[in-house]
């Protein structure tokens, strides 16, 4: 299959200081197919976000090569080929939930009933059916997530990233957080790169995973994820993901050590 | 809903008696004056009794009024093109590099000198009409409005940015969108510093040089020693600054709810 995100010795070097620098990526390598989802595991610093910004067009690299569905990454941008989803929703406070959500199409100037109605309709799908015209404050985390990925969304783009999308909610809340992302996917037919620090996540969601070391960051290796797929949560309690789990950390520790 | 409409109420509610709180607060202590003053042997013409300031007051009215309207005039005049220009040269300055380095030290430099010290000036060059109070009155509202606007428009999150780039967005779409919206609540934090100076503009620039106004008065009472008509007179300037800095808040209520309901 053909590669959608081609990551070709990334090395990622900043200004440290009056006149250092710091290595933070040290040439990274790897890639995402049509279709697949990839989580980027390590320890905090370790570049993930740096590497999902080069990925973006949002930062260039150093050095390096980088292919966005075949493209110079830029250019994937400009075509607003690629979704972002922040930590933070980054809803904005004086826009209501759908407002937010079709933030992009009006900056396009392509509002209309036709995509006003894709608007609501993505809404509807991640439960947000009525809430459109709250304001963000009367959402709780998880529900002001799922308008950010909605918004990631409702230009059809082909890739979407997202850096630790769910650090800041609950457990309970994650669980189906993950489920609806799984869906949302495989329906929006998006390459997924997804940037985590933790490993039930990374396996649970992922085709594969790339584990980082840090100091500088660099790819300790790939670890595929041949699970079934659809998921459900009792994938979590089963050996073979178990054994996954295991394999990412054995990997990640010996970063640490 | 329910829930809601009940705590809506119980905020008003609540409102309304800090207001009953603030007012008996303001009339226990005109009482308070009005007892110890016949007490005490303070002369009348250094402290006037707060009834014989109300007395003058309305035996005063036509002069009162007549004189107020020349500070109102001057007070907003300098309040909306002082706020006016401040803004938009804020926009300018976060819009362009180049005036960021160029103007915005320059406007820092001008902010070093006292306004009490161009009111002269300004006389000076534009005479004893208008023109000068309105003049001095908005040097004197520029300068919060200008380093409090680039503030907000500066404030705004990295990530927001970064968020509208993968939209495309343009840079006045940027403006519009984002960084406008997040200054708002600084601009209405200076806005409303930007009431009461420019009521004190104008009074400066009366004082410089004027047959009219709230600030001529202040000197005609005083020279003639007549000190309840000049309390009555003080009186009235802060009830005009009262009003200014309440029309704001007003609009401040309309324009960023949003704001506040974030704040909870
Ligand atoms: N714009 C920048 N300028 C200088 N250093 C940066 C910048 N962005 C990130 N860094 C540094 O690069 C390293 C990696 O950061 P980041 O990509 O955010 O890591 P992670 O997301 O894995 O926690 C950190 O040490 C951070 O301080
Ligand atoms: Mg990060």
């Amino acid at each position: 299959m053909e590669s959608v995100i081609a990551l070709d010795a990334v090395t990622m070097e900043f200004r440290a200081g009056r006149d250092g620098r710091r290595l933070v990526l040290d040439r990274v390598t790897f890639d995402a197919r049509a279709g697949e989802f990839v989580s980027i595991i390590g320890p905090s610093g370790c570049g993930k976000s740096t590497l999902l910004r080069i990925v973006a067009s949002l930062l260039q690299p150093t050095a390096g090569s980088v292919r966005v569905l075949g493209k110079p990454p830029e250019e994937a941008k400009a075509q607003r080929r690629v979704g972002f989803v922040f930590q933070d929703s980054l809803l904005f406070p004086w826009r209501t939930v759908l407002e937010n959500v079709w933030l992009p199409f009006e900056i396009g100037h392509q509002l209309s009933a036709q995509t006003r109605q894709r608007a609501v309709q993505l809404l509807e799908m991640v439960g947000l059916g009525g809430f459109e015209h709250e304001y963000p404050y009367k959402l709780s985390g998880g529900m002001r997530q799922r308008a950010a990925i909605v918004r990631a969304l409702c230009l059809n783009p082909q890739i979407l990233l997202m850096d630790e999308p769910f650090g800041a909610i609950d457990e309970l809340t994650r669980e189906r957080l993950h489920l609806e992302l799984l869906d949302i996917c495989r329906l929006e037919n998006v390459t997924t790169l997804f940037v985590t620090h933790s490993i039930p996540e990374a396996v649970f969601l992922s085709d594969r995973v790339v584990v980082m070391h840090t100091s500088p960051g660099r790819v300790a290796g790939v670890i595929d994820v041949d699970l079934p797929r659809p998921r459900d949560n009792n994938v979590r309690f089963a050996a073979p993901f178990q054994g996954l789990a295991f394999a990412v950390k054995n990997l990640l520790s010996e970063g640490a050590s | 809903m329910i829930a809601r409409d009940t705590s809506a109420t119980a905020r008003t509610g609540s409102r309304a008696s800090e207001w009953t709180v603030s007012v008996a607060g303001i009339l226990v202590l005109l009482v308070a004056w009005q007892l110890l003053e016949s007490v005490l042997p303070i002369p009348r013409y250094i402290l006037p009794l707060p009834t014989s300031i109300v007395q003058s007051m309305v035996r005063n009215a036509g002069l009162l009024l007549a004189n107020t309207w020349p500070t109102v005039i001057e007070a907003l005049g300098g309040f909306v093109v002082g706020n006016w220009v401040a803004v938009g040269l804020a926009v300018m300055i976060v819009w362009s590099k180049t005036l960021e380095r160029t103007v915005y030290p320059i406007a820092i430099l001008f902010r070093g000198i006292p306004i009490i010290a161009i009111a002269p000036i300004m006389v000076l060059w534009l005479g004893n009409g208008y023109s000068s109070k309105i003049a001095i009155a908005a040097l004197i509202s520029f300068f919060p409005t200008l380093v409090n606007v680039i503030k907000g428009l500066t404030s705004v999150d990295h990530q927001a940015l970064e968020l509208l780039d993968m939209f495309s967005a343009s840079k006045s779409q940027v403006f519009r969108l984002v960084r406008w919206p997040y200054a708002m609540p600084y601009l209405f934090a200076a806005l409303k510093i930007a009431t009461t100076s420019s009521v004190l503009g104008a009074i400066v620039g009366e004082w410089i040089g004027s047959e009219q106004g709230l600030g001529y008065l202040v000197i005609l009472a005083t020279d003639q020693y007549r000190a309840s008509l000049l309390f009555a007179t003080l009186a009235i300037s802060t009830v005009v600054a009262l009003v200014l800095f309440g029309l704001v808040g007003a609009a401040e209520h309309v324009f960023v709810r949003w704001h506040e309901e974030t704040r909870g």
